[in-house]
């Protein structure tokens, strides 16, 4: 009797979990059998299955630009503030001065404001500054926006390391740069590793700030994904979003092997 | 036992320390000397000029208690930290400017700061790789070095996967790899159990006598001290107060401090009452005592006495001739301290009465009873208040 009143209570939970999962996943459901239904238009495979929106997206040359344009801000901003970030990051962790947990929420405001906002900002900063370059522009914005998951999960992997082996291997023959290179590089890594994760995760999907600054030269993909959106109703959007989203499947399940999850939420 | 001495001897040949440049005609300037010492953190002096120095091949302790400036003291006479006035001498050069890569001195950190991210091997080559040796020649001297710290084999061990005594032993083994001028300890005992921590001293005390190193040792641990040492620098609040070799801090100690420090013994508060030559007469709140010591009447002191040179008046070591200080206490406890017993006497204020005796004596005593005491003039301690 007891035993079966806990096995049904095992099933309940079951179930309960099965359809939280569904309920929160069920718009990438939607558009994974969007992306595979023959018809011509954004809809539910009523007719049958096709893979050739897949096709199509490889085709269209609308969408390889873009891309490519993604991909590079995403690459190189993500490069410069994994740069900046760890010796923003190193600073921060090593003093102790007035003012320093200001500007440690000034960094990581970024992650908290809404894109409108540092969106609109931006576009005037830069105008002042001069810079007319769209590519530049986009690029600064995007070390903006991804400065702070850099400096955010490097500040959670510092605070756990200990700077007496910078002192040791100082003292075992290697000057301070060296020092801090040959021992803090390889403790970080995995806090690097999920660092670059998430940072190039947050450039690549960026669309607020994009729509600010970029302009109809530097077109970036989310940002042609809705201009394609307003011409064309084929499910072609639903096949990038699936290739995007296995893209970061992938790339997530490579860094959990590489890192651990734990590492990889809390840094 | 006979085997680890043969292996100590058969690497020492490679742990020479380097022959030393000694241009200059210095021959008599100490090893290491450190002059003057200063160093402020914030308005607060942590270092208040210190001067050391520590002849080539001596075994130094710096003692003394938590946040006296130990570490910061090792710090700065290993480059690691700068100080705001005083110099640094090694070898009659003034390296006061040099940083740490290039001193060339071995240090054993308080927590071993050992790199969690490299094997045994790789972190006692680590230094190696530093100073660029023949890289065909380390795996040979790795080998050597885990040999000399009794962990031949350990070599591809993670860090992690060693106790706490063999990560020190890895430490060890680390600093010492580079051949260093000098060797820094701190601590480092301070996370292994007691039994083990006093296995290690007379290990790690042999080893480096074997390789001639010069070592500095930092401890907050009397006996350790005790145990270790040539000579012991006790330190108190960034000062050194007494600097001598074991003996001496332990029977005469220069400040009041070191004397408390080093070991449980009786003090009594006491006035100078009157003063003949350097013979004392002094007023305690059990009696008058003599001491030798050079004071003006009416000064207020502290008399101390080692609680083994106090006896039992009468006994055998109470012998005639001698020039004896006898008070009457009012015994209250004995504490059961292996071979030895400690007495405590009833005591006013913060003054301690504590004397030292056999166990096989024990019979003798009852607690709360009148028991006559003495003890040597010449072993009355005064100390300025
Ligand atoms: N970087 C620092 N900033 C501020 N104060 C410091 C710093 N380093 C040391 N101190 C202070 O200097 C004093 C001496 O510190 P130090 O580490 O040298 O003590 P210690 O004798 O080694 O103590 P312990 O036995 O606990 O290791 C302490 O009061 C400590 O608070
Ligand atoms: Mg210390």
């Amino acid at each position: 009797m007891k035993r079966n009143l806990t096995l049904l209570k095992a099933f309940a939970r079951g179930l309960w979990l099965t359809l939280a999962l569904l309920i929160v996943n069920a718009p990438l459901i939607i558009v994974l059998l969007v992306s595979l239904s023959s018809s011509p238009i954004f809809d539910l495979p009523r007719e049958g299955l096709s893979l050739r929106w897949y096709a199509k997206v490889f085709q269209l040359d609308s969408i390889a630009g873009p891309l490519l344009t993604s991909l590079q801000l995403a690459l190189s901003a993500t490069a410069v503030s994994l740069v900046l970030g760890t010796a923003c990051a190193l600073g921060l962790s090593r003093s102790r001065f007035p003012g320093r947990d200001l500007l440690v929420t000034g960094v990581l405001s970024p992650m908290m404001l809404p894109g409108v906002v540092i969106g609109i900002a931006l576009l005037f900063y830069l105008r002042a500054l001069g810079i007319t370059n769209s590519f530049l522009s986009l690029f600064i914005a995007h070390v903006v926006i991804t400065l702070p998951y850099i400096v955010r999960i490097t500040l959670a992997g510092l605070s756990l390391f200990d700077f007496a082996l910078v002192d040791a291997a100082r003292t075992l023959g290697y000057p301070p740069v060296k020092a801090v290179i040959k021992v803090l590089v390889p403790n970080l890594a995995p806090s690097f590793v999920s660092a670059a994760v998430f940072a190039f995760l947050a450039s690549f999907d960026n669309y607020a700030i994009a729509l600010f600054v970029g302009d109809i030269y530097t077109v970036t993909l989310p940002i042609q994904i809705i201009n394609y959106l307003s011409v064309s109703t084929d499910p072609v959007v639903a096949a990038i979003a699936v290739i995007l989203l296995f893209g970061t499947l992938v790339s997530l399940l490579i860094t959990e092997r590489l890192v651990g999850l734990q590492r990889l939420a809390g840094g | 036992m006979l085997d680890t001495v043969a292996k100590l001897q058969g690497v020492s040949s490679i742990m020479q320390p380097q022959p030393i440049d000694r241009a200059g005609g210095q021959t008599s300037e100490a090893f290491l000397k450190l002059e003057g010492i200063t160093r402020r953190i914030e308005q607060q002096t942590i270092l208040d000029d210190v001067s050391l120095s520590v002849e080539e091949g001596q075994f130094i302790s710096l003692l003394g208690p938590s946040g006296c400036g130990k570490t910061t003291l090792l710090r700065v006479a290993s480059g690691l930290a700068p100080c705001d006035s005083g110099t640094v001498r090694l070898a009659g050069m003034d390296i006061t400017g040099v940083p740490a890569h290039k001193r060339n001195m071995g240090v054993v950190f308080q927590n071993y700061a050992l790199f969690p991210h490299l094997s045994v091997a790789e972190n006692v080559a680590f230094g190696l790789k530093a100073q660029r040796r023949d890289r065909a020649a380390i795996p040979s001297i790795v080998a050597e070095c885990l040999a000399m710290v009794q962990l031949a084999g350990f070599g591809d061990r993670r860090i992690s996967s060693l106790s706490g005594g063999q990560q020190q032993r890895v430490a060890v083994a680390r600093a010492l790899a580079v051949r260093p001028k000098l060797v820094l300890l701190d601590e480092p005992f301070s996370a292994l159990d007691r039994q083990l921590r006093e296995v290690m001293q007379i290990e790690l005390r042999r080893l480096l006598r074997s390789v001639n190193m010069t070592v500095i040792f930092v401890t907050h641990d009397q006996d350790e001290a005790l145990v270790m040492s040539d000579r012991i620098a006790v330190m108190n609040r960034g000062r050194i107060e007494d600097y001598s070799d074991p003996a001496s801090i332990y029977s005469r100690p220069k400040s009041l401090f070191a004397f408390d420090f080093v070991g449980l013994s009786t003090r009594m508060a006491a006035r100078v009452v009157a003063a003949d030559g350097d013979m004392l007469t002094l007023d305690t709140k059990y009696g008058s005592v003599r001491a030798k010591g050079r004071f003006y009447p009416g000064t207020s002191v502290i008399v101390g006495v080692r609680p083994e040179s106090i006896g039992p008046a009468g006994d055998k070591s109470d012998a005639a001739g001698e020039d004896r200080n006898r008070l009457k206490l009012w015994l209250t406890d004995i504490v059961f301290q292996g071979s030895k017993r400690h007495l405590h006497f009833a005591a006013q204020e913060s003054d301690r009465l504590v004397a030292e005796v056999n166990s096989a004596a024990i019979n003798m005593f009852e607690p709360d009873s009148e028991l006559s005491v003495s003890w040597r003039v010449q072993d009355t301690l005064v100390f300025p208040t």
